[in-house]
């Protein structure tokens, strides 16, 4: 194997697969990951560029593609006329990184060209206004809007919760037994959210319909929409941060560059945990980020309509050292990466690690600066998957335990890791319990 | 809190309202109870949420046996590893980092891994995957066993689904006669346990033979008739003469599957009642007269025949008289005929020749007799090459398996020098898929030998896919650069080219697979 030192290898030859946009690139830049079309291949490491891993690819035209990528971010470039992006001449040159054999090279000169030509428009970028960053931060991204139009929006988001509001009271009044029937009525009043342009609000509607066979979890949720509405219609007397709290969870946008101006945040950023959620043909990405130095929890968030591919620059069980801005509200804060200092790494331990109860009172304190909260990260030390009566939960050593989400399945592979010992595991708390996303074992953060 | 009940606000939200009075506690004069409804459900849902306690009193699970000393395999070989498990609903594979696509060939991949493993760990997270996988591959079960070590065997303790794995472990840890005394095992144990139980007694000697037909005949009576047939199985286990009378009684068995068994068991023994029985109807209907072979096929079968196994409804297109005796000889203890070469070489009426052969190469193939077996693949192998009727083939490829894993090498190296488009033509991929693995250096040679032969015939082509499929597992993973040059030799535009580039990368595939298990 040939050495790749100065970039540990953290990518696995299906993280790279789940780059490409479609089964098809993955199977045609499986066919070209042999020896047979890269006429020349390497991993450069010059100080003042980021990594860059590049070769040289033998089409079916008489001159080779050049191949580059950027492992930082990761981004791609190839001179290929293919529109898939990445292409499958990039996602073939990731596979044989990712396999080890590319072998560390100087770049030549059309490698380093790019990348200089990217490191100068970044430096445009931080000075001048912000373009749409990069496609990992797609999600968020909006121009500016001019203070007649918010107006006209703000206007509309209190119609539309005003009569979700009446909505809700009559359910109530009507009694909830007939409102699991209602089908249509339900949707009616999702979509008129979505036209109102209270979309998280319609986004919390929608997935109450998930909960319509349990008349517990169906009243709370209503209860807690109309606690939204109250909360929007006073939202000049709440403290700053709830009030922030309620905008973004009625879905008031904000603009990526009001998001970016914000004060910067920087630590060694911990990947706990990724999980991809399917809303309404929306693939949404929420990765569980835990700074190193700090123990605060963030969150990131990307979307995905059908065909899209989702970023995968944030790797369970690796950490980087990056600038983050953080979102005005909401509970753990959503972050944006502003800028990153270093490639990712793996991880060395877990950071923000406690107890069971430690982790239930830090949850608690989220919900009274965020009542609206659905997921909260959990990072829990000395717990062990057990089967309690016909689920699981995770047991400390005083036989204290966390229900473990039925919904998730049942925990084999986080049993099969722990092998009956204490552990330190991640997941997400939500209303139908944990649901474990990774593990600490041999030394290193298994994703489940 | 001392506020409403939760209870009581749920039932009322439930019903509504407008039908039931609120809670006590809930809403202020003057107040629309809806919304006084909402708000305390509101404040007491939150309550709920934030005052969530642990359960106590959970019980702290039993630990596997401590393995943190034995060393973890590689995480290269594990992420292959975990590659080549990813499989969807219908198991075919999932990860595009494996270069083959059907579940045939993952899964000789993923025996190939397992045998690799040696002494390290396995990490716990393939685990439960390789137990679905040897719960539904039972030839897989040995090595998940042996790669996923106690870890494996605790894990499979936790779900009744994986209990095989125990009775797997069984056999193995049997196999060295270290539980023939496990008294518990064989009253409570599930039946892969006894089984494995009772082959460890049967492996002592004549007294180890007798414990177990008197274990058995204790049991007998109350067995159901599928633990019959597997208990009754481990008899091929030293089987012997004094074994007869307990098969005979099996052939009086209410349940076929239990009657199939003793028959399997007793044409094993040559000296049987059974065998001479078959013998003097064989030989009724074969004779020797004066240097040629004359035959009389049985012209009826009757009870008799059929408690001895004779299956008396011929299958389509076979005439009665002709299936009976093709069972009988099938039957029938080869060394009857005395020397495969010279009994071959007597004259047949033509009439029955066929039939003759037919008979005689079955009880081949299901007596194993590696003698007999070349002696009729010879004579086969020629007349199917020359344009033999299709069952020929499938004949001769059972004659394939009773052949000597040197034999078969041989004989493929052999088919493979005449070309590829003969060596299909008498199944040269069944002899290769028999062939030990990885095949041996002629072989290699002869299967390059081949492929050069044919590149750039497009006519050959599926052959050329067929062929290069099974070499990419089969062939030593050293040959990963020989295979890769050959690819690399073939203009883009060939249409062999993604044939042979696949054959390439399944090659190297393995190849850095077993490097990084070395």
């Amino acid at each position: 194997m040939a050495e790749t030192t100065t970039v540990t290898t953290v990518w696995t030859t299906d993280q790279v697969m789940a780059l490409a946009p479609d089964s098809s690139a993955q199977r045609a830049a499986r066919g070209l990951a042999g020896d047979r079309v890269w006429l020349e291949t390497g991993l450069s490491a010059a100080d003042d560029i980021d990594p860059t891993l590049w070769g040289l690819c033998q089409g079916s035209g008489s001159t080779p593609y050049q191949t580059a990528v950027d492992l930082t971010e990761p981004a791609f470039k190839c001179t290929c006329p293919s529109r898939k992006f990445p292409c499958k001449h990039a996602l073939a040159l990731l596979l044989r990184w990712s396999s080890g054999s590319v072998p560390e090279a100087v770049a030549p000169s059309w490698a380093s060209a790019w990348q200089a030509a990217r490191a100068a428009r970044a430096n445009r970028a931080t000075a001048g206004p912000v373009e749409d960053p990069k496609p990992g931060s797609r999600a968020g991204g909006r121009a500016p809007v001019s203070e007649k139009a918010q107006a006209r929006r703000a206007d509309r988001i209190a119609a539309g919760l005003d009569e979700l509001d009446r909505w809700l009271a009559d359910q109530v009044r009507a009694g909830l037994a007939g409102t699991g029937k209602g089908g249509a009525a339900w949707d009616t009043m999702t979509a008129r959210l979505v036209d109102a342009q209270a979309a998280s609000a319609a986004g919390i509607l929608r997935r109450t319909g998930a909960v319509l066979g349990s008349p517990e979890r169906l009243l709370g949720e209503l209860a807690r929409l109309h606690l939204l509405v109250g909360g929007y219609r006073r939202q000049e007397e709440l403290p700053d941060e709830l009030a922030a709290s309620v905008r973004m969870r009625v879905g008031v946008p904000i603009a990526t560059e009001t998001v970016l101006a914000g004060a910067p945040v920087r630590d060694r950023w911990q990947v706990h945990g990724v999980r991809d959620e399917i809303e309404d043909q929306l693939t949404v990405r929420r990765a569980w980020l835990r700074g190193a130095g700090s123990g605060q929890p963030l969150i990131v968030l990307s979307f995905a309509v059908a065909g899209q591919s989702l970023p995968v620059d944030l790797l369970p069980g690796t950490e980087f050292d990056a600038d983050v801005c953080l979102y005005p509200g909401g509970q753990p804060a959503r972050a944006l990466i502003a800028k990153r200092h270093a490639p990712p790494e793996r991880m060395h331990f877990v950071a923000g690690g406690a107890g069971i109860e430690d982790n239930l009172r830090a949850h608690a304190l989220a919900l009274a600066g965020d009542p609206w909260l659905d997921y909260w990260p959990m990072a829990l030390d000395g717990v062990c998957p057990v089967r309690d009566g016909s689920g699981w939960a995770l047991v400390d050593a005083d036989g204290f335990g966390l229900p473990l989400d039925p919904a998730a399945g049942e925990p084999w592979r986080l049993v099969a890791v722990t092998a009956g010992r204490p552990a330190t595991i991640t997941g997400e708390w939500s209303a139908g319990g944990l649901r474990p996303l990774g593990v600490w074992a041999d030394e290193r953060l298994v994703r489940l | 809190m001392n506020g409403p009940d939760w209870g009581d606000v749920v039932a009322t939200a439930l019903v509504g309202t407008q039908r039931r009075t609120l809670p006590a506690g809930v809403g202020r004069p003057g107040e629309d109870p809806a919304e006084a409804l909402l708000d305390a459900a509101g404040t007491l849902t939150l309550y709920r949420r934030a005052g969530f306690r642990a359960r106590a009193g959970l019980t702290v699970p039993e630990p596997a046996p401590d393995d943190s000393g034995i060393p973890l395999v590689a995480w290269a070989a594990a992420a292959r590893a975990a590659d080549l498990l990813a499989v969807d609903a219908a198991g075919y594979g999932t990860s595009n980092a494996v270069p083959v696509r059907d579940a045939d060939g993952r899964l000789e991949l993923l025996a190939e891994w397992l045998g690799a493993v040696h002494d390290r760990r396995v990490p716990g997270e393939l685990l439960p995957a390789l137990l679905e996988i040897a719960r539904r591959h039972r030839a897989l079960r040995p090595l998940v066993a042996a790669a996923g070590g106690s870890r494996a065997a605790w894990l499979a303790r936790q779900r009744p689904e994986w209990a095989f794995l125990d009775a797997t472990a069984a056999d193995a840890h049997d196999a060295s006669g270290a539980r023939a005394d496990d008294a518990q095992g064989w009253e409570l144990g599930s039946i892969g346990r006894r089984v494995g139980i009772l082959t460890a007694v049967r492996r002592g000697g004549p007294e180890g033979e007798q414990r177990g037909r008197d274990m058995l005949a204790d049991v007998w009576p109350t067995e159901t008739p599928d633990d019959r047939a597997a208990l009754l199985g481990t008899f091929a286990t030293g089987l012997s003469p004094a074994d007869e009378p307990v098969l005979e009684g099996a052939l009086d068995d209410r349940r076929k599957e239990v009657r199939i068994v003793g028959l399997d068991l007793l044409a094993m023994l040559p000296d049987s009642a059974y065998a001479r029985r078959m013998t003097e109807r064989s030989t009724a209907c074969v004779r020797i007269v004066g240097g040629r072979i004359q035959v009389v096929p049985p012209s009826a079968c009757d009870k008799a025949m059929r408690r001895d196994g004779i299956v008396p409804r011929p299958p389509a297109g076979v005439g009665e008289r002709a299936w009976w005796l093709e069972e009988l000889l099938t039957r029938t203890p080869l060394r009857v005929w005395g020397e495969p070469e010279e009994f071959l070489a007597l004259p047949v009426t033509d009439e029955w020749a066929a039939v003759l052969r037919r008979g005689l190469a079955r009880a081949a193939a299901g007596q194993r007799d590696p003698r007999w077996a070349t002696a009729l693949t010879g004579r086969l192998t020629e007349e199917v090459a020359a344009g033999g009727r299709p069952d020929d083939r499938l004949l001769l490829e059972a004659l394939y398996d009773a052949l000597p894993s040197d034999a078969l090498s041989a004989l493929a190296v052999g088919v493979l020098r005449r070309g590829l488009a003969g060596a299909a033509a008498v199944g040269v991929e069944h002899v290769l898929e028999l062939c030990p693995r990885p095949w041996p250096e002629p072989l290699a040679e002869a299967v390059f030998g081949a492929l050069d032969d044919l590149g750039g015939r497009r006519s050959a082509g599926w052959r050329l896919a067929g062929l290069c499929e099974l070499a990419a597992l089969r062939l030593p993973a050293d040959t990963a650069d020989r295979a890769t040059r050959m690819a690399a030799a073939l203009p883009s535009d060939d249409p062999m080219s993604s044939i042979v580039g696949r054959f390439a990368d399944t090659l190297r595939f393995r190849h850095d697979m077993l490097a990084e298990l070395a």
